[in-house]
C-alpha cells in the first residue's frame, strides 16, 4: 500500500493543506486535540496578555492558596500565582520542544540517508552508533550528560535533540532503504540521473513526510520529558517557570498544598493528550491504513 | 442436471461515506454439478464480489440488498450466521490469488488443515484429530504434494508458492465441497505451475465431481478449463453461454472485442482490438447500459435505458442490439473487419537474422553473480556465503530493428540479464557490447551519457514514475538531466501526442494516472531521447488485456517510426507471437534456445521451450482436446544450487545419464538461424509436431 | 537461526563496549571538571589532583574504558571516591528494588493493557471501543511522575489507605508488597495504554489479512480464528515491544523512586548526581543500560523463537 498524500504545489501549498486540517477537526478526538493545541499556542504566543500577574511576583501573605477571585487556581509556596506561572510555562515548554525537535530531526533525517542510501560500512557504523545511544533508556542519558554539562535550558535542549535523534535517523534510514529499491530510483538512473540528484529530488521529498509526522507526534514527549528533567532539578532552573518546576515545588510542600500539584499535572496531562490526539488524527487522515474502519 | 448454485438477481452495494454504490447489478448465473463456471472480467469490475456474497463474507460496507443465493435449493440468504459458517469449507470452499498470503504464516500446515477439517465436526459425526489428520494427509497427497505425512508439520513458508497453492486446494477439497470458488487462483505464478494447477483442479473435478466457480481475467485460462462463461462488466453479467457458443460466437460487443484484443495466436502483421475510453469507476458509472459510452455501436437508447437479458438459444446477453426493436447496426458487424495492420515501412524479419547485419547488442559470456553480503561477523564464524548465479555465462546478439523476445520462469535471469544489458547491474565477468562499444568497463560518468541511446520501460508502470512529479515534470527530466535546451510545453505536449495521451495529463501525478496511462507515460519518457535501443521489462504485466492491446499496438507503431530496436522481458508467452521476432528462452542462468518466433513456437529444439510453450493457456476452447500439452513438472530450482550438467534435467522428459553430468552447448540445429542447449535437440518435439499439424 | 542468534550476541557485545566508551568519552568532550565539581571551590589543586586521578581522569580515555572492561569482567564497578566502598555494594544493595518495581508494573500492563487492546480489536467501533480508546490514549499521555504524584495525592496524603514512602518494614513482606503497589501502578499506566493501543492496531490489521479470510472460508468458529489464528500473529510482534518496555520502565522507575522515597537505581543516581559523583552516576547508568540492552536480547530471541518465518535454515520443503 502506498503513503498517500495530497500533491504539493508552490502556489497552493497552504491551500492543500487546509482540507487536511478540516479532516482533521472532523474527527471527533481529532477537534478535542485541535482545540487544546490551540489554546496552548495561544498562550505561547499572547502569554503577558493572559497571565494576570508577572510569573515571579510573590505575595508571601496568601502563600499556598486555594483557588480563590484574586489567584484562580491558587499560590504556590511563595505566594506566586499558579495560573499566570502555568501561562508563562507553557514558552518554556514550546521553546524547548520546537528546537529540541528540529535538532533530531535535522541530524536523524541527514544521518539516515547517508547510512540508507550509501549503505554498506557507512551503514553499519550509523546503525551501530544509532543502536548504541538508543541502549541507554533516554532518560538516564539525559541524566549523565547534564550532570556534566549542569542544568540550563540550552543543555537540555542539546540533550533532547541527540536523544530523540536515532528515532529519526532509524526511520529516515528504514524510508531510504526502501525507497531506494522503488523501481522509479532504478528508472531514474536508467536516463542517466546523478546520485546527488536521485537523494535530493527524488528520495528526500518521499521520506520527510513520514520524519515531520513523526515529529509533530514527538512533540508532546519532548514536553514531558523537559518537565521530568526540570522536576528532577536537571532541567529549567527556578525561577523560570517550567511546569515541571512548579511540579517539583508542589511536591516539597504536598502536604501542605495539593492545588500546585493537581494544575500543573492536569495541564501537563492535558497538553500531551491534546497533541497526542491532534497528531494522531493528522496521521489517520494522512495515512488511513492503519485506522480503524476501512472503506471501499 | 442438478443445479447447485442458482444466483437469481443478485444486487450488491458498498456504502462508502460518500455514497452508496452499486457493485453487482442483476446478476443471473447458474452452476450445475460438476461443471467450472469461468467467470471472466477485467480489473474493478466486481468479480471478487460476487465471490465474497456467495460466501456471504462481503466486507461490512458491502450489502446484499436483493436477490437470491440458491445453493441447492435453498436461499443462503436466509441461513443463520452460524448455519452459514457450516456451509463454509464444508459444502463451498474458497482458493484465493495469492497462497503467499492466504496461509497462516504462524500456525503449520496440519494444524490449519486440521481445524478446517474439525470446524464441522457437529456433520462429521466425531471425528478425532489423528482421523482428521490421515484425511488432510490423504488430501495433500493427491494435489501432489510429494512425502505429505511428513511434510505436513512444516510452515507455510516453507513451501515455495505452487506448492502453498497445492496445500489451498487440499484444504478447501479436503471435506468434499460441492462447490468451489476460485478466485485468480494461477495469477501469481508463472505460466508451467499455471497450467499445472489448472489441469490439477480439472482433474479433481473429474473425480470428484466437484462444481467450480473460476474467476479469472485470463480468456487463456477460460478456454482451456471451463464449460460455462459468464462475462461480467461494471457489475452486470453481460452475457452468459456455453463455452463454444461464447467463443466462436460472441453476442455482446464487450466479449467480441476482449476476444479480439488477445494477442495470442495474432501474428506480426495484424492490429490488435482496442477498446476505447476506460472501465467506468463504481462512482460514476453511466445511465443506461454500461459498456455505451465505449461501444461503437451505441444508439442512443443504450445510454438512457438500461438492456434487458435476452436469450439467445440459452446463450443470454445483455444488450439492446438484440432487442426487437432495434434499429442501430446488428452486433454481428462489430468488429468484423478485422483492420489489418499496415506497417509504415516493408520490413523483412528474415534479412536482420543474417550475420553481417548489424548488431545493437552483443554479449560474451556474460556471467551476473550475486554474493550475500554476510557481514563480517558473518565471516567471522563461518558462515557460508550463497551465490546466486543470476546470469551465467550469456551469449547473445540483438541485430538492429529487430525485437527479441527474452522469455523464461522467474528465477530464470531474465530481467537481470535486461539490466546487465544497461548497465545498469555490473557484470560479474564477460563484455557487453552497444553498436560494437564494449560497455562493461566504462565510468559511472561515462556510462550517463551512452543511457542517452539506450532506456528501459519498467515492470510495474505507476511505481516508476518518481511520485511527486508531475507528467510534465517527468517527460522533461531526461532533457535536464542531459543538458539540451527544448521548448519545454511544446516538447511535452509532442512526446504525450506519441504515445497517444493528450495534453491534459501533463500536470497530473503519477497515482492519478491509469494503469495504461502510466505505462504510456512510461514509454514518452523513455522515447524523449530518441534512443535505438530500448528494453522493455514485463510491458503488459498487471494491464488488462484491452489496455495492454493499445500499449502493444503503440510499441509496434514506434518501432516501424523510429526503427528501435527491442528487447522484451516477459513470461507472458501470449504476447511475443506478436511483438517478437526473435525468441531467446532462458532457464536458470543460461540461454537454452533462441531462435525466430514463429519456428520456436512450432518446432522447438529444446524440451523447456517445449514444455513452455505448450503451457501457454490460448483463448480457444475448440484447441483444448485436439492440443496435447506436456505438463513441466516440479518447479525451477534455486539459483543457489543449480543441478549438475544440464541445469534442467531434474525436469527433463529426455533425460539421460549424460545430461546429469555434461552441461549442453548452445549450438545451431541443422545450420540454421535456431541455436539450443540440447545434448537431444534433434529428438525434441516429435510428437507434437505431429499434434499441431 | 544459530547465526542469526550469534550475530545478535556480537552486536550486543559491540554496544556495550560502545555505551561505555560514550560514557568514558563523555567526560572528556564535555567541559568542566567532575573532580572539582565533587570537592567544589574551596579545594586545593593537590586534592582535585588526586581525586583525579583516583577517577583515571588523568589517563587517556582509552586507558579508562580498558580500566572499566577489565573491571567489570571482575565483577567491579571500581571504588566509589566518597566512601572508598566499592560502587558495586551500592549499586547491587537497591538493583533488586528497581527489578521488582519494573517487572511488576510490566506485568501489570501485560495483564491489563493486552486483554483491553484484545477486546476493543474484536470489537471494532462498539462504544466499549471508543471507552477504551479514550482510555488507553489518556493513559499513554500522562507522564509517570504526574500519575505518581496523583496517586500519593490521592491515596496516602488525602485517603491515607496506602503507604506511600520507601520500602517498608524490613523482612515484612505484606508489608513490602503493600509498598509496591502505589509505584508500581503508577510505572505501568503508561505502558497499560500504549500495550492496550498496540494490541489493538496489531490485532485489527491481523483480522484483515488474507490469511484470516481464508479462515473464515473454511468455516472456522469466530472465535477460534479471533483467539487462536489471529490472536498469535497479533502478540508476536508486541513480544518484542516487551523487552524494550522493561528497560524503559527501569529508566522511568527514576521519576517513581524519588516521587516514593523508594530506594532503587533512579534514587541512587539522582542522589549521586545532587553531589556531583560522577563515578556513580558513570556505573548507575551503565547497569541500567546493561539490563535494558540484555533484556532487548532476550525479547529478541523469544521473538525468533516464537515466530516460525525467522528460523530460515530449518530444513526447506
Amino acid at each position: 500500500m502506498q503513503y498517500i498524500e495530497k500533491p504539493v504545489h508552490p502556489f497552493n501549498r497552504i491551500l492543500d493543506h487546509v482540507p487536511i486540517l478540516g479532516d482533521v477537526i472532523r474527527q471527533p478526538l481529532g477537534a478535542i486535540g485541535f482545540i487544546i493545541v490551540l489554546a496552548f499556542i495561544i498562550c505561547v504566543i499572547f502569554a503577558p496578555l493572559i497571565a494576570p500577574y508577572d510569573y515571579s511576583r510573590q505575595d508571601i501573605p496568601n502563600r499556598l492558596a486555594g483557588p480563590s477571585a484574586q489567584y484562580w487556581l491558587g499560590t504556590d509556596h511563595i505566594g506566586r500565582d499558579i495560573f499566570s506561572r502555568l501561562v508563562y510555562g507553557s514558552r518554556i515548554a514550546f521553546g524547548t520542544a520546537l528546537p529540541s525537535v528540529a535538532i533530531a530531526l535535522t541530524i536523524g533525517t541527514l544521518l539516515g540517508l547517508i547510512a540508507g542510501y550509501l549503505g554498506n560500512k557507512v551503514d553499519n557504523i550509523i546503525v551501530v552508533l544509532m543502536d548504541s545511544l538508543q541502549a541507554f533508556p533516554s532518560i538516564m542519558l539525559s541524566l549523565a550528560i547534564l550532570a556534566l554539562l549542569g542544568p540550563s535550558l540550552v543543555n537540555v535542549i542539546i540533550v533532547i535533540g541527540l536523544t530523540w535523534m536515532p528515532n529519526y535517523a532509524r526511520v529516515i534510514r528504514a524510508q531510504t532503504l526502501s525507497i531506494r529499491e522503488k523501481t522509479y530510483i532504478e528508472s531514474e538512473r536508467s536516463i542517466g540521473a546523478t546520485d546527488g540528484s536521485i537523494l535530493l529530488s527524488h528520495i528526500l521529498p518521499n521520506v520527510i513526510a513520514p520524519a515531520l509526522l513523526l515529529a509533530a507526534m514527538d512533540l508532546p514527549w519532548v514536553i514531558t520529558f523537559e518537565a521530568g528533567l526540570s522536576f528532577l532539578g536537571m532541567g529549567v532552573r527556578p525561577p523560570t517557570p517550567s511546569w515541571g518546576v512548579i511540579l517539583s515545588d508542589g511536591y516539597a510542600h504536598i502536604f501542605e498544598s495539593q492545588w500546585p500539584i493537581i494544575w500543573s499535572g492536569v495541564t501537563l496531562a492535558l497538553t500531551t493528550l491534546g497533541f497526542t490526539l491532534f497528531g494522531e488524527a493528522l496521521r489517520d487522515v494522512l495515512d488511513p491504513r492503519v485506522s480503524g474502519t476501512r472503506g471501499l | 442436471m442438478e443445479s447447485i448454485l442458482k444466483v437469481e438477481n443478485l444486487e450488491i452495494k458498498y456504502h462508502t461515506r460518500q455514497a452508496t454504490l452499486s457493485a453487482v447489478h442483476k446478476a443471473n448465473f447458474e452452476i450445475i454439478k460438476g461443471q467450472i463456471v469461468g467467470l471472466v472480467g477485467e480489473s474493478g469490475c466486481g468479480k471478487s464480489t460476487i465471490a465474497s456474497a456467495i460466501m456471504r463474507l462481503l466486507p461490512p460496507n458491502g450489502e446484499i440488498t436483493q436477490g437470491k443465493l440458491l445453493f441447492k435449493g435453498t436461499d443462503l440468504l436466509g441461513l443463520s450466521e452460524d448455519e452459514m459458517r457450516h456451509r463454509r469449507g464444508q459444502d463451498i470452499s474458497m482458493i484465493f490469488q495469492d497462497p503467499m498470503t492466504s496461509l497462516n504464516p504462524v500456525f503449520n500446515i496440519e494444524e490449519q488443515m486440521v481445524d478446517a477439517i474439525l470446524a464441522h465436526r457437529s456433520r462429521n459425526q466425531s471425528k478425532s484429530r489423528s482421523e482428521a489428520r490421515e484425511q488432510a494427509i490423504s488430501m495433500l497427497n493427491r494435489v501432489g504434494i510429494p512425502d505429505a505425512a511428513s511434510h505436513i508439520r512444516n510452515f507455510p513458508h516453507q513451501f515455495s508458492g505452487g506448492m502453498r497453492q497445492r496445500i489451498m486446494i487440499a484444504t478447501a477439497l479436503q471435506t468434499n465441497p460441492s462447490l468451489l470458488i476460485a478466485d485468480e487462483p494461477t495469477s501469481a505464478l508463472d505460466v508451467t505451475l499455471e497450467a499445472q494447477i489448472t489441469d490439477l483442479i480439472r482433474k479433481l473435478r473429474d473425480d470428484l465431481q466437484t462444481s467450480i466457480l473460476y474467476i479469472t481475467h485470463d480468456l487463456g485460462i477460460v478456454a482451456e478449463l471451463c464449460d460455462q462463461v459468464v462475462v461480467f462488466y461494471a457489475g452486470n453479467v453481460v452475457e452468459n453461454g456455453e463455452i463454444h457458443q461464447v467463443f466462436n460466437s460472441p453476442l455482446h460487443p464487450y466479449t467480441r472485442a476482449l476476444l479480439l484484443s488477445h494477442p495470442s495466436n495474432k501474428n506480426k502483421t495484424v492490429r490488435l482490438t482496442t477498446i476505447k475510453g476506460r472501465v467506468p469507476s463504481l462512482k460514476d458509472l453511466p445511465v443506461g447500459c454500461k459498456f455505451a459510452p465505449r461501444c461503437d455501436l451505441a444508439e442512443s437508447i443504450c445510454f438512457e435505458q438500461e438492456p434487458v437479458q435476452t436469450n439467445v438459444n440459452s446463450h443470454f446477453v445483455l444488450c439492446h442490439a438484440y432487442a426487437q426493436n432495434w434499429q442501430g447496426k446488428a452486433a454481428e458487424t462489430y468488429l468484423n473487419s478485422s483492420n489489418n495492420y499496415q506497417p509504415t515501412k516493408e520490413k523483412t524479419p528474415q534479412r536482420l537474422l543474417v550475420s553481417e547485419s548489424e548488431q545493437t547488442v552483443q554479449t560474451k559470456d556474460l556471467k551476473v553473480h550475486f554474493k550475500d553480503s554476510i557481514g563480517f561477523l558473518g565471516k567471522l564464524i563461518g558462515e557460508k556465503q550463497g551465490l546466486v548465479r543470476a546470469v551465467d555465462g550469456v551469449d547473445v546478439e540483438v541485430f538492429h530493428g529487430e525485437s527479441l523476445a527474452l522469455v523464461g520462469e522467474s528465477g530464470s535471469g531474465k530481467t537481470t540479464l535486461g539490466r546487465t544489458i544497461l548497465r545498469l547491474e555490473k557484470p560479474t565477468s564477460g563484455d557487453v557490447l552497444i553498436n560494437g562499444q564494449e560497455i562493461t568497463h566504462t565510468s559511472q560518468k561515462d556510462i550517463r551519457h551512452l543511457r542517452v541511446g539506450m532506456q528501459m520501460i519498467f515492470q510495474d508502470p505507476i511505481s516508476s514514475l518518481s511520485p511527486r512529479k508531475t507528467v510534465s515534470q517527468l517527460l522533461l527530466e531526461p532533457f535536464k538531466i542531459h543538458k539540451i535546451r527544448v521548448d519545454s510545453d511544446k516538447k511535452v505536449d509532442e512526446l504525450l501526442e506519441m504515445v497517444g495521451l493528450s495534453s491534459e495529463q501533463a500536470d497530473k501525478y503519477p497515482h492519478q494516472l491509469s494503469g495504461g496511462q502510466a505505462r504510456r507515460v512510461g514509454i514518452a519518457r523513455a522515447l524523449a531521447l530518441k534512443p535505438s535501443l530500448m528494453i522493455a521489462d514485463e510491458p503488459t504485466a498487471g494491464l488488462d488485456v484491452s489496455v495492454a492491446a493499445g500499449i502493444l499496438n503503440l510499441m509496434k507503431d514506434l518501432q516501424d517510426e523510429f526503427g528501435l530496436t527491442y528487447i522484451l522481458i516477459t513470461h507472458n508467452l501470449n504476447i511475443i507471437n506478436f511483438i517478437a521476432d526473435r525468441v531467446a528462452v532462458m532457464y536458470l542462468g543460461k540461454l537454452v534456445e533462441i531462435g525466430e518466433t514463429e519456428t520456436l513456437f512450432s518446432h522447438p529444439r529444446h524440451p523447456y521451450t517445449e514444455a513452455l510453450m505448450s503451457a501457454v493457456a490460448i483463448p480457444d476452447p475448440s484447441l483444448r482436446d485436439k492440443r496435447k500439452r506436456i505438463m513441466l513438472e516440479g518447479e525451477i530450482p534455486s539459483p543457489r544450487n543449480p543441478p549438475s550438467g544440464c541445469p534442467f534435467h531434474p525436469r527433463c522428459r529426455y533425460k539421460e545419464e549424460l545430461c546429469t553430468r555434461v552441461p549442453p552447448k548452445l549450438e545451431s540445429f541443422q545450420n540454421s538461424t535456431q541455436w539450443a542447449a540440447c545434448h537431444f535437440q534433434d529428438q525434441i518435439g516429435r510428437e507434437s509436431e505431429l499434434l499441431n499439424h | 537461526m544459530l547465526v542469526y542468534v550469534v550475530k545478535r550476541f556480537f552486536m550486543t557485545i559491540l554496544v556495550l563496549l560502545l555505551v561505555i566508551t560514550f560514557l568514558s568519552l563523555l567526560v572528556h568532550i564535555v567541559p568542566g571538571d567532575p573532580a572539582s565539581a565533587i570537592l567544589g571551590p574551596r579545594a586545593t589543586p593537590a586534592l582535585i589532583q588526586k581525586v583525579r586521578s583516583a577517577m583515571d581522569l588523568d589517563k587517556p580515555f582509552y586507558y579508562q574504558v580498558g580500566n572499566m572492561v577489565l573491571n567489570l569482567l571482575h565483577g567491579s564497578l571500581g571504588t566509589d571516591i566518597i566512601t572508598g566502598q566499592p560502587i558495586s555494594r551500592f549499586v547491587f544493595s537497591v538493583l533488586p528494588h528497581t527489578l521488582i518495581l519494573a517487572i511488576t508494573s510490566l506485568s501489570l500492563a501485560v495483564l491489563i493493557g493486552i486483554p483491553m487492546g484484545v477486546f476493543s480489536a474484536t470489537h471494532p467501533d462498539s462504544w466499549m471501543d471508543h471507552l477504551m480508546a479514550i482510555i488507553s490514549i489518556s493513559f499513554t499521555t500522562i507522564p509517570s511522575y504526574v500519575a505518581g504524584l496523583f496517586l500519593l495525592l490521592i491515596f496516602a496524603v488525602q485517603l491515607h489507605t496506602l503507604p506511600a514512602m520507601g520500602l517498608g518494614k524490613a523482612g515484612d513482606t505484606i508489608d513490602y508488597i503493600r509498598h509496591l503497589i502505589l509505584p508500581s501502578i503508577a510505572l505501568a499506566i503508561t505502558w497499560i495504554g500504549y500495550l492496550a493501543r498496540l494490541v489493538r492496531t496489531s490485532l485489527l490489521e491481523v483480522l484483515n489479512e488474507p490469511y484470516v479470510r481464508t479462515s473464515r472460508s473454511e468455516g472456522l468458529s469466530e472465535g477460534l480464528i479471533r483467539y487462536k489464528y489471529a490472536l498469535k500473529n497479533a502478540l508476536i510482534p508486541t513480544i518484542a515491544v516487551l523487552g524494550v518496555g522493561l528497560g524503559s520502565l527501569m529508566g522511568g522507575a527514576v521519576f517513581i523512586e524519588i516521587i516514593f522515597s523508594r530506594p532503587g537505581m533512579g534514587l541512587l543516581i539522582y542522589n549521586a548526581i545532587q553531589i556531583r559523583n560522577y563515578p556513580m552516576v558513570r556505573s548507575g547508568v551503565l547497569i541500567v543500560s546493561f539490563l535494558f540492552i540484555l533484556t532487548n536480547f532476550i525479547a529478541d530471541l523469544i521473538y525468533t523463537f516464537l515466530d516460525p518465518r525467522i528460523q530460515l535454515n530449518k530444513g526447506q520443503s
